[in-house]
C-alpha cells in the first residue's frame, strides 16, 4: 500500500483557474425536466478522524515505538492521524476515532437495509458507467440513464449509512442543471436582444441617411438664397433610436457576465465537493459525483481550482495540476487498497496472527470505512478481534498508570489469545522501568542508612515516579512506619532503663536499641557505656564462677567485689554473690564490718577489720586497699591531732 | 579457705626442782634468772598491765577506748610511716592467729622490723587505735 498516491502527488498542487463560457453546460439530461432541489444535504465533515494508537502512553513512547511499527501505513502515533502511502489523513481526535473503531468491531452484521443501500450504490456507478451490459452506451443511453442515477442519489440519501452524501451530490448536479437552464434562457434572451439591436442599428443607419440627405438638400437651398441655412437641432427619432442601442448594449454584456459568473461558480462548488468527499473517504460517492461532473463539463473544465489548500496538506507535492480525473484515480486506488487490505487481514487471521490481522484491520478501517468490504466484514472475526482490542487498549492505559504488575498480567492474556503480540518488548520495558524503581528504592534505603534523608527522600520519589505501584515502595514505607514505632518505643524504654540505672536490661536489648537508636549520637554513647559497663561486669561474673569452679572462693569474690565496683545494682552480679556468699561468709563478714567502719569514719575500726579480713584471705585486694585508704585516713588524724597538741603545747 | 599463720612460740618455762647433784649447774641457772629478772625490770615493768584482749578488741575496740593495756605481739607488717608522726604496723598477738593495727610514735625512737618480737605497753585512744606508749623488744 505505498505506491499509488504517488503520482497523484505529483498532480494535485497547481490549480490553474478557467471561467466557463456561458452556455456550455452540455448535460446529457438537458432535454429533461429539472427535478425539484433536494434538500440541502449536511456537508460531511472533514476527513478529521483523529488515529486511535493501540498504545500511545507518553511514558512508554520508545516502547510503543517499538511495539508497533510506526514506519508502515499505520496510524501516527504522535499526531493522532493516519498515514496512507505516506499521505496523512487526519482522522479526529484519537479518542472519538478509537471509540469508533472499538464501535466497529462490536457492531454486529450489517443490515439488510445497508445491503440494500450499498447495492443502490452499486447499481448507480453501473448506470453512471459508459459501458453497458452488452456494449458501451449510446448518447440517448447514457443520458436517460445518468438521470436516473441521479434520482437514485435520492434514494440512497434516506439510508442512515449513507450519511447525506448521496444527497449532497445530488444537490450539487441539480445545481448545475439549474445554472444551465439559467444559462439557457440567458442565450436565449441575448439571441433576441442581438435581432434588436441589429434592428436598431438599421433603423439609425437609415435616420442617419436621410438626415444627411436633408441636409445637402438644405445646403442647395440656402446657395440659391431659398433657405437661411438652419436646420433642426432638437431631438429626433435618431436620438431615442441611438440611447436604445446604447442600452441594449450594456444589457447584453450585463447578461454574458452574470452567464459567466454562474458557470463557474457551479464549477467550483461542484468540485469542492468531489475534493471533500475523498477527503472524508466517501470513495463511491466521490467517484459518482466526479462522472457526474465529467458528463456536466467539457473537457477543459477538468483542472480543479477549489480544495488546493486540502489536496496539499493530503499530497504535498507541487508542480503538478490537479484535476477530477486525478482525484477520482485517487478514490479508485483507495478503493482497491481497502479490498487488498481486507484480504490481507483474512489472510493474517487464519494465520491466526491476530495481533497483525488487528493492526491491519484497523488501518483498513481508517482508509475505507464506509467501504463494503470493510462494512461487511465478518462479525464473529471481529469479535475475536475487539477481545485483543480491549487488551491492548487496557495494556496501555496500565501503562500510563504505571501499574507495571497489571500490565504484565494483561500481556499475558493477550499473548495466549494473539500469539504474533509483542508481548517481549513491551514486557522488557516494564521490567526495566521496574528494576529502575527497585534500584532506585535500594539507593533511598543506603541513604537512610547513612542518614541522608534528603537524598533518600529524593530516592524514594523517583522510585515512585517510575513505578507508583510498585510494592517493594509500599513494603518500606510500611517498615519505616514500623521502625518509626520500634524506634520511638524502644527511646522510652531506653530513657526509662537509664533513669533507673538498669543496665542489665538495656544490656540485655542492647541489639534492639542499638538498631532503634542508631540515629541518635547522644543516646548511642549512653548505651555504649551502659552495655561497655555490664560486659565488664559479666567478665567478671564469668572468672568469678571460673575461680569458684576451681575451689577459689575467695578469689572468685573478690572478682565479683570488682564487678559490683563497676555496677553494684546488677542483679547477675547479686545473684552470682548470692550463690558464692556461704562458702566466704566469714571474709564476707569482715568485708563488710570494715567497710560499715570506713563508712562512719571509724577508720581505726574499718583498719583492723580490713586486717581481720586479710587475715581471712591474705591474697585479698579489697583488703589491701581497705587498709592501705584506712591508714592514711587515721595518719592524718594522727597527725593533725599532734599538731594540736603542739599548738596546745 | 583459711590461710592460718604458724602460732608463735610459748615462753619457755622454768624448771620445776633443783638437782643437788649439779649443784653448779643450778647456780648458773639461778644467776641467769638474776639476771633476767633485772633486764626484765629494767625494762619498764610491763608486767604490771593486763594484757590486752586481743580478740574482744577486735570484735568492738570503742569498748576499750582509753585503757591501757600490755601487748606482746610480733610485728607482722609495716602498713605505713608519716615521717615525724609515726608508724603503723600490723602485730600479732601472742596466742592469736590475727592482727591488730598498732601506732608506734616516733618519738619512741625505734627501728621496727617485720618478725621482731616485742612487749608493748599500750593505750587504746579515740577512734579506738592502739597507741604504743613504750615497747620493749624480747
Amino acid at each position: 500500500m505505498k505506491a499509488a498516491f504517488l503520482f497523484l502527488s505529483l498532480s494535485v498542487s497547481i490549480l490553474i483557474g478557467q471561467a466557463p463560457p456561458p452556455g456550455m453546460f452540455d448535460s446529457p439530461s438537458s432535454s429533461k425536466s429539472s427535478p425539484a432541489p433536494a434538500p440541502a444535504a449536511s456537508q460531511p465533515s472533514q476527513m478529521i478522524v483523529s488515529p486511535p494508537p493501540l498504545i500511545d502512553a507518553q511514558a512508554m513512547n520508545d516502547l510503543g515505538d517499538k511495539a508497533f511499527d510506526v514506519e508502515s501505513d499505520s496510524i501516527d502515533f504522535e499526531n493522532g492521524s493516519f498515514n496512507w502511502k505516506g499521505r496523512s489523513f487526519d482522522i479526529g481526535s484519537s479518542r472519538v476515532a478509537r471509540a469508533r473503531f472499538e464501535r466497529y468491531l462490536a457492531s454486529p452484521r450489517i443490515s439488510d437495509d445497508d445491503e440494500i443501500y450499498l447495492g443502490i450504490l452499486q447499481k448507480i456507478a453501473e448506470m453512471l458507467s459508459l459501458a453497458g451490459e452488452e456494449d458501451m452506451k449510446d448518447s440517448e443511453q447514457l443520458n436517460d440513464e445518468v438521470f436516473k442515477a441521479w434520482k437514485l442519489l435520492f434514494v440512497a440519501g434516506r439510508y442512515e449509512l449513507d450519511g447525506g452524501a448521496s444527497l449532497t451530490v445530488a444537490n450539487q448536479v441539480y445545481n448545475i442543471w439549474r445554472i444551465r437552464d439559467e444559462n439557457q434562457n440567458i442565450a436565449r434572451g441575448k439571441t433576441l436582444m442581438a435581432e434588436e439591436r441589429k434592428r436598431l442599428e438599421r433603423e439609425l443607419a437609415s435616420n442617419s441617411w436621410m438626415d444627411e440627405r436633408e441636409f445637402n438638400e438644405v445646403q442647395k437651398l440656402k446657395a440659391e438664397g431659398r433657405h437661411t441655412g438652419e436646420v433642426w437641432e432638437g431631438v429626433t427619432d435618431a436620438t431615442f433610436t441611438a440611447e436604445r442601442l446604447a442600452e441594449l448594449k450594456a444589457r447584453l454584456a450585463l447578461m454574458e457576465t452574470q452567464g459567466t459568473a454562474n458557470g463557474l461558480q457551479a464549477k467550483l462548488q461542484f468540485q469542492s465537493q468531489i475534493v471533500n468527499l475523498l477527503l472524508t473517504r466517501r470513495y463511491e460517492h466521490c467517484l459518482i459525483a466526479a462522472t457526474f461532473y465529467r458528463y456536466a463539463f467539457r473537457g477543459s473544465h477538468q483542472s480543479l481550482q477549489v480544495g488546493l489548500e486540502q489536496l496539499q496538506s493530503f499530497i504535498p507535492v507541487s508542480d503538478f495540476t490537479p484535476t477530477v480525473e486525478t482525484v477520482e484515480l485517487l478514490a479508485r486506488e483507495a478503493i482497491a487498497d481497502v479490498r487488498v487490505g481486507v484480504n490481507t487481514v483474512n489472510s493474517l487471521y487464519e494465520s491466526n496472527e491476530l495481533f497483525a490481522a488487528l493492526e491491519r484491520l484497523q488501518e483498513t478501517y481508517f482508509l475505507g470505512e464506509y467501504q463494503p468490504e470493510v462494512l461487511q466484514y465478518p462479525p464473529d472475526r471481529k469479535k475475536k478481534l475487539l477481545q485483543i482490542y480491549r487488551n491492548v487498549t487496557e495494556v496501555r492505559n496500565l501503562l500510563d498508570l504505571k501499574d507495571y504488575a497489571e500490565v504484565e498480567a494483561v500481556v499475558e492474556r493477550t499473548k495466549e489469545m494473539a500469539y504474533d503480540f509483542p508481548a517481549s518488548r513491551i514486557l522488557s520495558g516494564v521490567r526495566s522501568a521496574q528494576r529502575l524503581s527497585n534500584l532506585s528504592l535500594m539507593a533511598a534505603q543506603q541513604a537512610i542508612g547513612l542518614g541522608d534523608f534528603a537524598k533518600a527522600e529524593a530516592a524514594l520519589a523517583r522510585a515512585t515516579q517510575i513505578w507508583p505501584l510498585n510494592p517493594a515502595i509500599k513494603n518500606y514505607t510500611a517498615d519505616m512506619a514500623s521502625k518509626a514505632d520500634i524506634s520511638s518505643q524502644a527511646t522510652m524504654l531506653f530513657d526509662e532503663a537509664m533513669s533507673r540505672s538498669d543496665y542489665r536490661s538495656i544490656f540485655d536489648r542492647r541489639t534492639e536499641f542499638g538498631a532503634a537508636l542508631m540515629r541518635d549520637p547522644d543516646r548511642s554513647a549512653l548505651l555504649k557505656e551502659a552495655v561497655e559497663r555490664v560486659g565488664k561486669v559479666e567478665i567478671l561474673i564469668s572468672q568469678a564462677e571460673e575461680m569458684s569452679s576451681q575451689n577459689n572462693a575467695y578469689t572468685a569474690w573478690e572478682m565479683l567485689l570488682r564487678a559490683a565496683e563497676i555496677d553494684p545494682d546488677d542483679p547477675e552480679l547479686a545473684r552470682a554473690q548470692a550463690r558464692l556468699a556461704p562458702r566466704v561468709a566469714d571474709f564476707v563478714s569482715a568485708l563488710d564490718s570494715a567497710q560499715r567502719a570506713e563508712a562512719e569514719q571509724n577508720f581505726a575500726i574499718a583498719l583492723n577489720r580490713y586486717l581481720a579480713a586479710q587475715d581471712i584471705f591474705p591474697a585479698s585486694k579489697t583488703c589491701d586497699e581497705g587498709i592501705s585508704r584506712n591508714g592514711k585516713k587515721l595518719m592524718e588524724q594522727i597527725t593533725l591531732r599532734q599538731m594540736a597538741v603542739g599548738q596546745g603545747s | 579457705m583459711h590461710m592460718r599463720r604458724p602460732s608463735s612460740p610459748a615462753f619457755a618455762g622454768y624448771p620445776g626442782k633443783v638437782n643437788p647433784v649439779s649443784g653448779a649447774l643450778v647456780a648458773l641457772a639461778l644467776a641467769a634468772l638474776v639476771i633476767a629478772s633485772v633486764l626484765f625490770l629494767k625494762s619498764g615493768g610491763f608486767s604490771s598491765l593486763e594484757p590486752l584482749p586481743a580478740l574482744q578488741y577486735q570484735n568492738n575496740p570503742t569498748n576499750f577506748l582509753g585503757n591501757r593495756y600490755r601487748l606482746t605481739g610480733q610485728i607482722h607488717s609495716m602498713l605505713l610511716w608519716q615521717e615525724g608522726t609515726g608508724k603503723l604496723v600490723a602485730v600479732q598477738p601472742e596466742g592469736l592467729d590475727s592482727r591488730v593495727a598498732v601506732f608506734v610514735p616516733d618519738s619512741l625512737g625505734v627501728s621496727l622490723h617485720t618478725g621482731q618480737r616485742y612487749h608493748m605497753d599500750i593505750v587504746v585512744r579515740e577512734g579506738g587505735l592502739i597507741y604504743v606508749e613504750d615497747l620493749v623488744k624480747y
